[in-house]
């Protein structure tokens, strides 16, 4: 008899459903990937059917239902936050007793009503928030014991925990509450600097190497206390989030001399100064912590959930400081993540399923590749009636040599192969490539494909026993969660003069060559690696071969398939879409291969710069 | 859901807001009692807080009060009894009240989501 676990996280940002049997994961994914609504919070109807599918079985079959979270808790702490806030408060009551008071507590009702069942148990289970972080980044870990640190904006009432996880135990001993969060402070200077909150967090870490940490003695002088253990306490005079929809408040703006940067608006050094100042910070947060987790545990090993874990800067400093041998972090680390954490929790805490550690000695998160495939059969039958002219090319090694050299002479690529990722990173199953010996890649891609700001660097897919050769790291990186130094003989001399002496203008610095693989190496001669391993992801590793046999480079570039604020692409048909309202020239979706300029016009339906809100 | 109900449920959250919540807040306020700091304190050896529930066991898995109606209100003076916050029990049956009149189904054809603040 197995032990098939459905987890759900909502009502938060990011959606999500995540299935588990017999403590492995059998699929998960976002619901924004099927409304089509980029970070959709609302109830994931279509992601749970889609598990309910991948794992063959109906809703009355399933041993349990769990919610990622504790409504009860979360409600405790907006009622005593208001409580603590004052009048001023009103506003944020409003909206928080509709969400979690009208919604989020009666998550069970809308289960019945999307599935009809909450399984053999008839009862809905919860986890607490930071439980489940913790258990989607230990479970999945090829650890048998190690280290925990989830860090995120708060969950219930937390924002910091840290413990140890032993085969299937997981235990959290200390914590940081709300209103002290480094996800809060981080996401304050998201907003400040004219990015979404919840999402342009990314987006401040990439503009953090074109500053100088100016602001980062006024931070630590007025916003936070760092003890030396890492624990940390803010002050909340100068945030918003207490008592308004906004993170900052005027004491903000006045230490930091001035209004917040309008969105969309030029960047000017002022934001890549406080970038650099509060990226300077985190870090120094996380490095105290993880020594102090280390002191704490003895565990040879850290494992990390939560937003904050997404700062690939701060976790590359981490390992190379070398306070653990290893780490792991959960590729799906935001709230999403939580799907899988709390079915995770509950098939070894709750059923006592024994874990299985991955005898090879790498994870069980199966490489992310966790959410719906397309048979060559579907793509097929989809261009057929559709009677958009492809080309099919059944041998893999024909097909990924085809695409290497497509590659090579500098075209840009969609491809679609496989299963979907889960999380936020593209990982080779719906990415778009490209070649990244070429300094026009960058510019390229940022403007005629993703038609976003240009000062975002690109990733490189690199082939894992290459790694090396490229950048200064000998570990992998699967889910692109570190960020390494390109090697110092690759680089090359970049002229800042006009930069440093007070020209804000970016794109000086950004069309300048700084490598000889210049479209993945950001201006401080960093990449944010994803290492691809052949068992993780046959497909995608040869047309990486296959590239350097042609070229003698193992890497290429990987960004997301999508443009800029649309979720990344799910199905053929949204690839196709993706494909002819941009500037690539081929589009792979499994081993058919579509030329953009075979393509019949497209007559596009609708706007999709108003559909897709900028992010 | 239809403007009538809607607005009968925001006087509804408003008269319990300013005249339950905020002058119960007010009278802990002047007790002295607050439930966290809002500043670092210089003299903390430590920020971080000792967890008393280290782990989940099984039962813990199961929170009344998310189930039903007819267990919220006890789930919550449940919770803030077990606090040593009992003041805030008597909030319960008003905090029911609401809670049923702002009880939503959620339209999967709906444009916009309530939840557009980052903290709930
Ligand atoms: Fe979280």
């Amino acid at each position: 008899m197995s032990t098939t676990i459905l987890g759900i996280s909502a009502f938060y940002h990011d959606s999500a459903a995540a299935i588990i049997r017999d403590g492995e994961i059998i699929a998960a994914a976002q619901e924004e990937r099927f409304s089509r609504k980029k970070h959709d919070p609302r109830f994931p109807h279509h992601a749970i059917n889609y598990c309910l599918e991948e794992a063959f079985i109906e809703s009355s079959e399933l041993d349990a239902v769990v919610f990622y979270d504790n409504p009860l808790f979360t409600w405790d702490r907006v009622l005593k936050n208001c409580m603590m806030a004052g009048p001023r408060s009103f506003d944020q009551f409003k909206k928080a007793s509709r969400s979690v008071l009208g919604i989020k507590m009666w998550v069970k009702d809308y289960i019945i009503r999307s599935i009809g069942s909450l399984g053999k148990l008839d009862k809905l289970l919860f986890t607490e928030h930071h439980m489940s972080h913790a258990a989607s980044a230990f479970y999945p870990s090829p650890f048998q014991k190690a280290a925990i640190i989830t860090l995120d904006g708060v969950g219930e009432w937390a924002t910091t925990t840290i413990g140890l996880g032993t085969d299937n135990r997981i235990e959290l001993f200390q914590e940081i509450n709300y209103p002290h969060s480094l996800g809060l402070l981080y996401s304050a200077f998201t907003y400040y600097c004219g990015f979404k909150v919840n999402s342009g967090e990314y987006k401040l870490m990439g503009l953090a190497p074109y500053g100088e940490p100016i602001y980062y003695d006024a931070i630590r002088e007025n916003l936070i206390d760092i003890k030396e253990d890492g624990s940390y306490n803010l002050n909340t005079e100068y945030f918003g989030y207490l008592d308004s929809s906004v993170m900052t408040n005027d004491k903000f703006n006045n230490l930091f001399g001035g209004s917040p940067r309008k969105p969309e608006s030029y960047i000017t050094r002022r934001e890549m100064d406080m970038a650099a100042s509060i990226q300077k910070t985190l870090e120094e947060v996380i490095l105290r912590m993880a020594l102090h987790t280390k002191k704490e545990t003895g565990a040879d090993n850290l494992v990390m959930a939560g937003g904050v874990a997404l700062n690939c800067v701060a976790n590359g400093k981490v390992l190379k400081k070398g306070i653990f041998d290893d780490f792991w972090i959960q590729p799906a680390a935001s709230d999403a993540g939580g799907a899988v954490g709390a079915a995770l929790l509950v098939s070894h805490a709750y059923f006592d399923i024994p874990r299985k550690i991955n005898p090879n000695g790498r994870d069980t998160q199966r490489g992310s590749y966790l959410g719906p495939a397309y048979k060559p059969s579907e793509v097929v039958a989809f261009l057929g009636r559709k009677g958009y002219p492809y080309e099919r090319i059944a041998n893999p090694q024909q097909l990924a040599e085809k695409i290497a050299q497509v590659i090579a002479d500098g075209k840009i690529v969609g491809y679609f192969a496989g299963r979907m990722e889960f999380g936020p990173r593209a990982l080779g199953a719906r990415s778009i490539l490209g070649d990244p010996r070429r300094r026009e890649t960058q510019s390229v891609m940022n403007l005629k494909i993703k038609f976003r700001e240009s000062f975002r660097p690109f990733a490189p897919s690199v082939l894992a026993e290459d790694v090396s050769e490229f950048f200064e790291m000998e570990s992998e990186s699967p889910y692109m969660l570190l960020v390494a130094p390109v090697r110092k003989e690759r680089c090359l001399p970049m002229n800042l003069r006009k930069f440093q002496e007070g020209d804000d203008n970016m794109s000086a610095v950004i069309t300048q060559s700084r490598s000889d693989i210049p479209a993945v190496t950001h201006v401080d001669y960093s990449a944010r690696v994803q290492t691809v391993h052949p068992s993780d992801k046959p497909d995608y590793y040869h047309v990486i071969k296959k590239f350097k046999d042609l070229t003698g480079y193992g890497i290429i570039v990987n960004t997301s398939f999508n443009v800029r604020g649309e979720p990344i692409v799910c199905s053929p048909q949204d690839a196709y879409r993706c494909f002819m309202r941009t500037e690539m020239d081929l589009l792979v979706l499994e081993d058919c291969l579509l030329w953009k300029e075979e393509q019949p016009a497209f007559e596009d339906t609708e706007d999709w710069r108003k559909t897709y809100e900028l992010d | 859901m239809n403007s009538t109900r809607d607005d009968d449920t925001l006087l509804e959250v408003t008269r319990f807001f300013f005249e339950e919540l905020m002058p119960l807040a007010k009278k802990l306020q002047d007790e002295g009692k607050a439930f966290f700091s809002v500043k670092p304190n210089p003299n903390a050896q430590t920020y971080y807080k000792k967890r008393e529930k280290t782990i989940m066991h099984p039962e813990s898995f199961e929170v009344v009060g998310c189930d039903s109606f007819d267990s919220f209100e006890e789930a919550l003076i449940d919770m803030w009894t077990s606090q040593g916050y009992s003041e805030l029990t008597k909030l319960a049956p008003t905090l029911l009240k609401l809670a049923k009149s702002l009880y939503f189904v959620e339209e999967q054809s709906e444009d916009i989501s309530p939840f557009i603040y980052v903290m709930f």
